[in-house]
């Protein structure tokens, strides 16, 4: 088993990213504020551990993440899905979460991802309750931050 | 020959993905049912014929392996083939599920090309029965 680290954090979301829709992002220190609204998504897992994967993103990286996965330009249709292509990220994030912490061979229970919208204020506290997290940054220098939480208690994966 | 799919995911922009990578794999695609989870799924199963099905693993209200475990037990329906199409890597969980009788796994995320590879395989196996009866 290894032990999550913002490193293992950083390259699973940014090896995720790149290879589901051809987003480069890397990790930043000291990133700046989200400047305007984001999304939230949450995933839990159990296994050898269990815990609580969390992902913010901007909203304009979101609508970008939607029109790459389904291979449409940016700025039309697509980003009405941008919930859904963030929930998404996050459920391909976490499959290869768990294989990276405990093996190919371990049985896990993986969640369902759970969405919602945050206004810049709450994407900027959105995991503070993380034992582990770290910040990316995309093209045009737009923000997405991973993190681990403990499981919510009396919540099925 | 055209072919009827069943694509079952909760999620509405993978089900999309599916659809357009299917039709890159250049399978003659007469209808494409839709569903968010697997009792949606077998509702579609108990009203329409369907020659292939697409399906993810982590749903609400019913999940993959629970679907794949119900057509299995039921007559007309264990013959259907099944495609897991998931983020789940687990080596075990595949093999569980290749033993309840899944013709192939797809991990996310995907490339089109997967599905041409998988398309083939499955239904080349069973093109005698494909299409519409």
């Amino acid at each position: 088993m290894t032990d999550p680290s913002p490193e293992l954090l950083a390259e699973t979301l940014g090896a995720t990213l790149e290879e589901a829709a051809f987003i480069f992002a890397e990790p930043e220190e000291r990133p700046a504020p989200f400047p305007g609204a984001a999304f939230e998504a949450r995933i839990g897992y159990r296994g050898p551990a269990s815990a609580e994967l969390r992902l913010v993103a901007d909203a304009g990286l979101a609508a970008t993440l939607a029109a790459n996965l389904l291979g449409e330009d940016e700025g039309g249709a697509a980003a009405a899905r941008s919930a859904d292509a963030i929930g998404e990220l996050l459920n391909m994030v976490v499959g290869a979460w768990v294989v990276r912490l405990f093996g190919e061979d371990a049985r896990c229970a993986l969640g369902v991802p759970r969405v919602r919208p945050l206004s810049a204020a709450e994407a900027a506290g959105s995991l503070a309750g993380a034992s582990c997290a770290v910040h990316l940054r995309a093209e045009a220098g737009r923000r997405i931050d991973i993190g681990l939480a403990p499981e919510p208690e009396n919540r099925a994966p | 020959m055209s072919y009827t799919i069943l694509i079952v995911d909760d999620s509405s922009i993978v089900r999309t993905m599916v659809k357009k990578s299917i039709g890159m794999a250049g399978l003659e695609i007469g209808t494409i049912h839709e569903a968010a989870n697997g009792k949606e799924a077998l509702e579609v199963l108990s009203r329409a014929w369907v020659d292939i099905v697409f399906a993810d693993l982590n749903m609400p209200e019913m999940n993959g392996a629970e679907l794949v475990e119900r057509m299995s037990q039921d007559a007309t329906l264990v013959s259907t083939p099944v495609v897991v199409v998931s983020s789940e890597q687990s080596h075990a969980k595949i093999e569980e599920l290749k033993a309840k009788g899944i013709r192939a796994y797809i991990k996310k995320p995907f490339r089109p090309e997967s599905f041409r590879e998988v398309v083939d395989k499955v239904l080349g196996s069973a093109g005698a029965k494909g299409g519409q009866p």
